[in-house]
């Protein structure tokens, strides 16, 4: 770049670079799962299934939205659902939760101009807001993945299913999970296997966690669809 | 840290310095259910990437394949796994982003 605004962390890492909108936050909600009938699948003749589990539905406006969440009190809870409207900018995000759950949901966008009247704000050669102080950053602590049933491709003979592989880790700082992508499994009506996070100040857990039924049986389905993977936002100052 | 920015906010909480690794949004693309890339450079800090699904079930057969991500510094590319039979095929569709942090 010829001109603008470029920062870097202390070990040389680009935070800002004058091109490349950041993640900043732009809402956050809040919203208490409730038991209710869920859809689930349907079969051929057009059957729709549902579940009764943990539920909420989150509805706001942004642009190309980037999600993080948190359960209050270390209630492991999963994203089920993450669409947008056919037109417009209302996107949907809905959560299942183990037990019943204080779900806060952060929307992390490029930031829209807004009336700050203090602060930095940075702008791209074409005139475009990509970074304003007033708005909190997506900090990125951590990158965690994994896959619970090996392999790649479907599976139907040998392989039993997963169990709950339940894993944990702490940090120094409250956090909240980021762009959560959820390991998934099921067979007809049970069972529905998936991931679930859960955060309570600065600890974290995460496990394939069995809303309905178990994981008696034999593997059948795609092996990567047990994957996960999630980053690990420091949420200190971001309520 | 001994140079570089730091953020308050109007309560005077630290919310950035140069001890803190912030997101960065190179691109985002719908994935439709059909394996692709965009080549790209993404050399200046660590590559990740977020996908968030429209969906995670759809049909009871299960036959709903996920993309398959790999990321480096020259690029993104995803796949899909084939699917055991054409019938009552749902590839799982949903918002691919990728950056740096």
């Amino acid at each position: 770049m010829t001109a603008g605004f470029q920062a870097f962390t202390d070990t040389g890492v680009v935070q800002i670079d004058g091109a490349t909108p950041n993640y900043q936050l732009v809402a956050s909600l809040v919203q208490v799962t409730q038991l209710e009938s869920v859809p689930t699948v349907f079969n051929n003749v057009g059957t729709q299934f549902s579940a009764t589990l943990w539920h909420t539905t989150f509805t706001f406006n942004a642009a190309r939205p980037f999600y993080a969440f948190r359960a209050d009190g270390g209630v492991m809870a999963t994203p089920w659902k993450f669409s947008k409207s056919q037109t417009g900018n209302t996107f949907t995000a809905e959560f299942i939760s183990v037990g019943q759950a204080t779900i806060r949901l952060y929307v992390f966008d490029q930031v829209p101009v807004t009336s700050n009247r203090f602060g930095l704000q940075v702008f791209d050669a074409s005139g475009a807001l990509i970074a304003d102080a007033a708005n909190p950053f997506a900090r990125v602590l951590d990158v965690i993945e994994g896959q619970y049933q090996p392999g790649l491709g479907w599976q139907a003979v040998g392989n039993s299913v997963p169990g709950p592989n339940t894993q944990s880790k702490s940090y120094s700082v409250p956090v909240g999970f980021g762009g959560a992508l959820a390991a998934h499994y099921f067979v007809n009506t049970s069972p529905f296997i998936l991931s679930a996070f859960g955060a309570n100040g600065g600890s974290i857990s995460w496990e394939f966690h069995q809303y309905i039924g178990n994981n008696s049986g034999t593997f059948v389905g795609f092996a990567e669809a047990t994957r996960y993977r999630f980053m690990v936002l420091d949420m200190t100052g971001i309520n | 840290m001994t140079a570089g920015l730091q953020i308050w906010n109007a309560s005077g909480q630290l919310m950035l310095d140069a001890t803190q690794r912030i997101g960065r949004i190179k691109g985002s693309q719908h994935l439709d259910g059909n394996g692709g890339h965009v080549d790209m450079d993404l050399s200046d800090g660590a590559p990740f990437w977020s996908f968030q699904p429209d969906f995670l079930f759809k049909h009871i057969n299960g036959n709903s394949p996920v993309p398959v991500v790999s990321i480096s510094s020259t690029g993104i590319v995803w796949t899909y796994s084939s699917p055991p039979t054409g019938d009552y095929l749902y590839p799982i569709t949903g918002y691919l982003f990728w950056g740096c942090y």
